[in-house]
C-alpha cells in the first residue's frame, strides 16, 4: 500500500486530494501547507509518492521539488497545477517531478498519474 | 477596450464551462451586474506596463454547491469561511488560468498573482469606468466578475 504526503496551502484542495487518494486505497501518511514544510515531513516520513502543489507560500513546490530530489534521487513527486502554469510544469518535470495533474483535479486523472508511477499498486 | 472585452468573454466562458461541467449546474444566465456579495477575491494579471484586476464574487448559496461538488461532502460551520476563502480562489485560479490561453496581445503574456482579498472602496471607486463585467445566474445561485484597468502604459 502507498504511503502519500500531499502538499498544498489550501485546505481545501488537501482535502480534496486525501479523500480521493484515501478512496483508491492509498494512505495519507503527512500533510505539508508549504514547500518548506514539506521538505522537513519528507525527511520524516519519506513517503512513496507526493502531491505538489506548484504555486506556495513560504517555498513553492518547484522548490521543495529541486531541494528533495536532490537529496532523494529516487523521490516519486506528481505536481498539482493550474493551467497557465505551463512553464513552471516544464521546469518541474525538468526537475525531476515525474508526472503532474491539472486543475480542476478529477479521479481519473489523479488515478492515472499515480498508475504510471506505481501500475501496480493499489 | 475590444481586447479587455475579449479577455472578459474568455472568463465567461470559462466560468460557464467550469460551472456546467465541473458543478453540474446546466441552466446559467448571463446579464451585466453591479452585484457584490459577500465571498469576493481577486488576481491581478500584470506586467511593467499593465495593471488588470480580476474579481470575483459570489453568494454563499453558490459557493456552497461548488464545495459540496468538489469536496463530495459538507464541512463544520466553525470552518466553512476559511473553505470558501480556500474555494473562491482554486475556483478563480482555475477559471483564469483557463481563460489566459484565449486572451488576446497584451494580455496572454501577463503574469497571473495569487489570490487576494480587494478592498471595497477600490471597487466602488472603479465601478463607473474602466469596468467590464458579466453576472452568471443559477439556479443554485449569482456569481459576478469584473474586469478593472487600473494602470496601463507607465512609461
Amino acid at each position: 500500500m502507498l504511503n502519500i504526503m500531499v502538499v498544498d496551502d489550501s485546505t481545501i484542495i488537501r482535502r480534496m486530494l486525501t479523500k480521493e487518494l484515501t478512496q483508491m486505497g492509498y494512505t495519507i501518511i503527512a500533510e505539508a501547507k508549504s514547500g518548506k514544510e514539506a521538505i522537513e515531513l519528507y525527511k520524516k516520513y519519506l513517503p512513496d509518492l507526493v502531491t505538489m502543489d506548484i504555486t506556495m507560500p513560504i517555498m513553492s513546490g518547484i522548490d521543495a521539488l529541486k531541494k528533495i530530489r536532490k537529496a532523494y534521487k529516487d523521490a516519486n513527486i506528481i505536481m498539482i497545477t493550474s493551467h497557465g502554469e505551463e512553464a513552471l510544469v516544464m521546469d518541474a518535470i525538468v526537475s525531476g517531478a515525474k508526472g503532474y495533474v491539472l486543475k480542476p483535479i478529477t479521479t481519473v486523472a489523479l488515478e492515472l498519474a499515480v498508475k504510471k508511477i506505481f501500475p501496480d499498486e493499489a | 477596450m475590444k481586447k479587455i472585452a475579449t479577455v472578459l468573454e474568455s472568463i465567461e466562458e470559462q466560468t460557464k464551462k467550469f460551472l456546467h461541467d465541473t458543478i453540474a449546474i446546466k441552466k446559467l444566465d448571463i446579464k451585466m451586474s453591479d452585484a457584490i456579495y459577500k465571498n469576493t477575491r481577486a488576481v491581478n494579471l500584470s506586467d511593467k506596463e499593465t495593471l488588470v484586476k480580476i474579481v470575483f464574487t459570489i453568494d454563499d448559496a453558490l459557493l456552497q454547491e461548488v464545495l459540496l461538488k468538489l469536496l463530495k461532502t459538507d464541512v463544520d460551520d466553525f470552518e466553512r469561511e476559511d473553505m470558501f476563502k480556500d474555494l473562491l480562489d482554486e475556483v478563480i485560479n482555475i477559471v483564469v488560468g483557463l481563460s489566459i490561453k484565449n486572451f488576446p496581445s497584451p494580455y496572454k503574456n501577463l503574469v497571473l498573482s495569487t489570490p487576494y482579498k480587494p478592498f471595497k472602496v477600490t471597487l466602488s471607486d472603479t465601478l463607473q469606468s474602466k469596468l467590464q463585467n458579466f453576472e452568471i445566474v443559477t439556479s443554485k445561485g449569482k456569481l459576478a466578475c469584473y474586469i478593472i484597468i487600473e494602470h496601463i502604459g507607465v512609461n
